[in-house]
């Protein structure tokens, strides 16, 4: 059953152990962004991690503080809003991140996913950079992706007919490729070899690709991995979609909203 | 009017064989007279040999008509000095080249017997005067004669009207309103009248035409042809020793465009195997390069795919296709910048791997057709200027395309009364009316509706109202046509 879970209610047993693991180890994530002054307060430099969950920040702040680890990846960086504020409540950028390898899980495809990127579609399109588009189910109809406000003269579409091989050959140079601002690809199943691949690529291009397939591959290494599953219309003009974090680099949080999209 | 002394008909027989039309008395009258004097100061003066094909289109690559420049490319081999005149006509000097050629006529079948097939029977008017716009002016009015003297323009010319010259439109009225109906009524007028009267242009070309002023006219030069052969000493076996000599000639061909300054978007490798075999390898880079280090990475990424039968011996780089060199120091600083940051050769990589079909970009068309409306072209197509973005659009507004179609419509089953896909549907919005076509045998009249069934598809569906009366099974008449994604 479908249940929409609260970010405070979904996270308590995780920030339980975070904050075990802080206070056995101070100094395991140490924040350069620190609060205001007036907050420092007596503590000076100590920061509660407390305030951090309260703020629903806490990733961001822990994560993306230390670049060290990360040395030239973006994927910690907030990007696009989504459009809706309870999947950005729920992500820990607020947004979808800047790159690195989105997975999207959807046992069918056509079911409102075009229509949850649009916005992050229509920003990245109006740059200079491009969108590629590898094996989509069918083809794209121009007119319906220009009234989204897609630029779809930065789209290019490498067709379906492509054989697996040579498709997981063109994301990957697509993702290494600074070229390319957006990479969408299609494939039914990716193990977490593949995925873990295409990853690092994104990462050597800090470019943001996402990938749409049917079954959720264990342990995957992306940077987001979301499933998606319809729900019934409630309201007249808009239907429903179920998202669910399954994981996101940078949090422990997984939960599940329901968004509107217009239809 | 034309006395019959001075008459020199230039008869032309296209579909006569050359042998046989170099026989024609009026050819060997040509002949005699141009042999039978000495180079005078007439023939130092020049002779222009003026071609005007008047059903050549404009030129267009992919109509495969041939061009006037692929005539001028012929007739390198008879003069020098060719012009063009629009994209219809040249003239070409061949008062240097009667000597070496044995006459006109020679000259004639040297033109003809090499000309495009496609041309050489189609209608054409040819002319021979002194002047390259008295010729031009006899070509483009009909008039196939050679003219000799510069002393029988003023009477040759006499007969054609006004409205032939190559002026100003106003000016031709002008003339036609004073009674000038005539190139002879002009003849009778002082020129320097003339040049008072109805402006310098009129009254230059006039001389020009008589042959009493020089005239300079642009010289047609050639595009440039770049062809470099390697034959290898042993057959080449493996695609490293292929690149080992495609990198020679790549590093050949960088320097020849750093001396010209030039750049290039296609490379043609021709890769002969066999005796008559032959392997064509095409490299296309969506922006105009020199680069000999990109042209080979594209190169090893074709024949990555590319299954070597036998030895290779030999491999020809061609280029045809060349711009000019625009260096990034012509662009503004924020420019300049832009374009180390964004260009990259992924596109041209991709192409070079999957093939330059595979690698496809969204044209849009104003069609309401939805089948139409889209399509899609190789990614090196430009595109028109005005297939830009809806500025309009509003994400929070219902979308009334989806954004996937279903190429072709695919029928819908009904089951208990209900259309079904996967489940039943439920029409959530429609009928919207799409009626085009109608002027075509196959027009188009349908109802689209906007569907949902249990799956959480939102569909694009219709009723084909245009077939619906022929069709017997009534289910053909609803189709799935797209998913709003």
């Amino acid at each position: 059953m479908n249940t929409r879970a609260t970010p405070d209610t979904a996270t308590t047993t995780t920030e339980h152990k975070v904050d075990q693991l802080l206070q056995q180890s101070r100094d395991l994530w140490r924040g350069t962004r620190q609060p205001a002054t007036n907050d420092q307060g007596a503590g000076g430099g100590q920061r509660n991690s407390r305030d951090f969950f309260a703020r629903g920040a806490f990733a961001d702040d822990l994560f993306t503080s230390d670049p060290a680890p990360f040395a030239a990846d973006n994927s910690g960086e907030a990007g696009q809003r989504t459009g809706h504020a309870e999947l950005d409540a729920l992500l820990p950028w607020g947004s979808w991140p800047q790159s690195g390898l989105i997975e999207i899980v959807n046992k069918q495809a056509g079911i409102g996913e075009l229509q949850l990127l649009a916005p992050l579609l229509r920003e990245r399109s109006q740059q200079e950079s491009s969108i590629l588009w590898i094996a989509p189910p069918y083809p794209l109809h121009g007119p319906a992706l220009a009234q989204m406000g897609v630029n779809t003269r930065n789209s290019f579409v490498v067709p379906a007919q492509t054989s697996c091989n040579q498709a997981l050959w063109s994301i990957e140079k697509a993702l290494q490729s600074q070229e390319c601002g957006l990479v969408l690809a299609w494939q039914n199943w990716l193990s977490a070899r593949v995925i873990r691949r295409l990853q690092l690529a994104a990462r050597e291009g800090n470019t943001l690709g996402v990938l749409f397939h049917q079954r959720p591959a264990a342990h995957s290494p992306s940077t987001l991995q979301l499933q998606l599953s319809s729900a019934p219309v409630s309201e007249a003009g808009y239907r429903n979609m179920d998202v669910q974090v399954l994981k996101a680099r940078g949090s422990h949080r997984q939960g599940r909203v329901r968004i509107k999209l217009p239809c | 009017m034309l006395s019959r002394r001075q008459s020199q008909p230039f008869a032309r027989s296209p579909r006569v064989p050359a042998r046989a039309a170099s026989r024609q008395s009026t050819d060997v009258r040509i002949d005699d007279h141009t042999r039978g004097h000495p180079a005078t100061r007439h023939q130092r003066s020049g002779l222009w040999y003026a071609l005007y094909f008047p059903a050549l289109p404009a030129p267009d690559p992919d109509a495969g008509m041939p061009s006037i420049a692929a005539v001028a490319q012929h007739c390198q081999h008879i003069s020098d000095y060719i012009s063009l005149d629009g994209n219809d006509a040249l003239v070409l000097e061949v008062g240097r080249s009667l000597r070496y050629f044995g006459g006109l006529a020679r000259i004639r079948q040297g033109i003809e017997s090499g000309m495009p097939a496609a041309l050489r029977h189609s209608d054409y008017v040819q002319a021979v005067a002194p002047s390259a716009s008295a010729g031009l002016l006899m070509a483009r009015s009909g008039f196939e004669a050679a003219i000799r003297n510069p002393e029988d323009l003023r009477s040759r010319l006499g007969g054609l009207p006004v409205s032939a010259l190559a002026i100003d439109l106003r000016v031709r009225r002008k003339l036609t309103k004073c009674g000038l109906l005539y190139l002879r009524d002009i003849w009778r007028l002082p020129l320097s009248e003339l040049r008072i009267r109805f402006g310098r242009h009129l009254s230059e070309y006039i001389e020009h035409c008589l042959g009493l002023r020089p005239e300079i006219r642009q010289r047609w030069q050639p595009a440039p042809d770049y062809r470099v052969s390697i034959e290898a000493d042993h057959g080449l076996h493996s695609v490293q020793q292929i690149l080992s000599v495609c990198e020679q000639l790549l590093q050949q061909l960088e320097s020849f465009l750093k001396q010209q300054h030039l750049c290039t978007d296609q490379l043609n490798f021709f890769m002969d195997h066999a005796p008559d075999h032959r392997e064509t390898i095409t490299v296309n880079v969506r922006e105009p390069d020199r680069s000999a280090k990109l042209f080979l990475l594209l190169l090893e990424t074709q024949l990555s795919t590319l299954t070597v039968d036998g030895e290779i011996y030999a491999i020809t780089l061609h280029v045809r296709q060349f711009t000019d060199f625009k260096p990034a120091g012509g662009l503004p600083q924020q420019h300049r910048a832009d374009r180390r940051q964004h260009y990259s050769p992924l596109l041209d990589t991709l192409a070079a791997r999957l093939g330059s079909q595979s690698v496809q970009r969204l044209r849009l068309q104003q069609d309401y057709c939805p089948e139409f409306a889209t399509r899609m072209v190789p990614y090196l197509t430009p595109l028109p200027e005005d297939s830009a973005v809806d500025s309009s659009s509003n994400p929070a507004t219902i979308n009334q395309h989806p954004c996937w179609l279903v190429q072709p419509p695919k029928p819908l089953s009904i089951r208990n009364h209900k259309l079904y896909y996967l489940s039943p549907l439920t029409l959530i919005r429609g009928p919207r009316r799409i009626e085009t076509r109608w002027w075509q045998d196959q027009a188009i009249r349908r109802d689209y509706y906007v569907a949902t069934n249990v799956q959480g598809h939102l569909l694009w569906i219709y009723q084909d109202l245009a077939h619906n009366k022929e069709s017997i099974n009534r289910q053909s008449a609803w189709y799935l046509h797209g998913f709003f994604g």
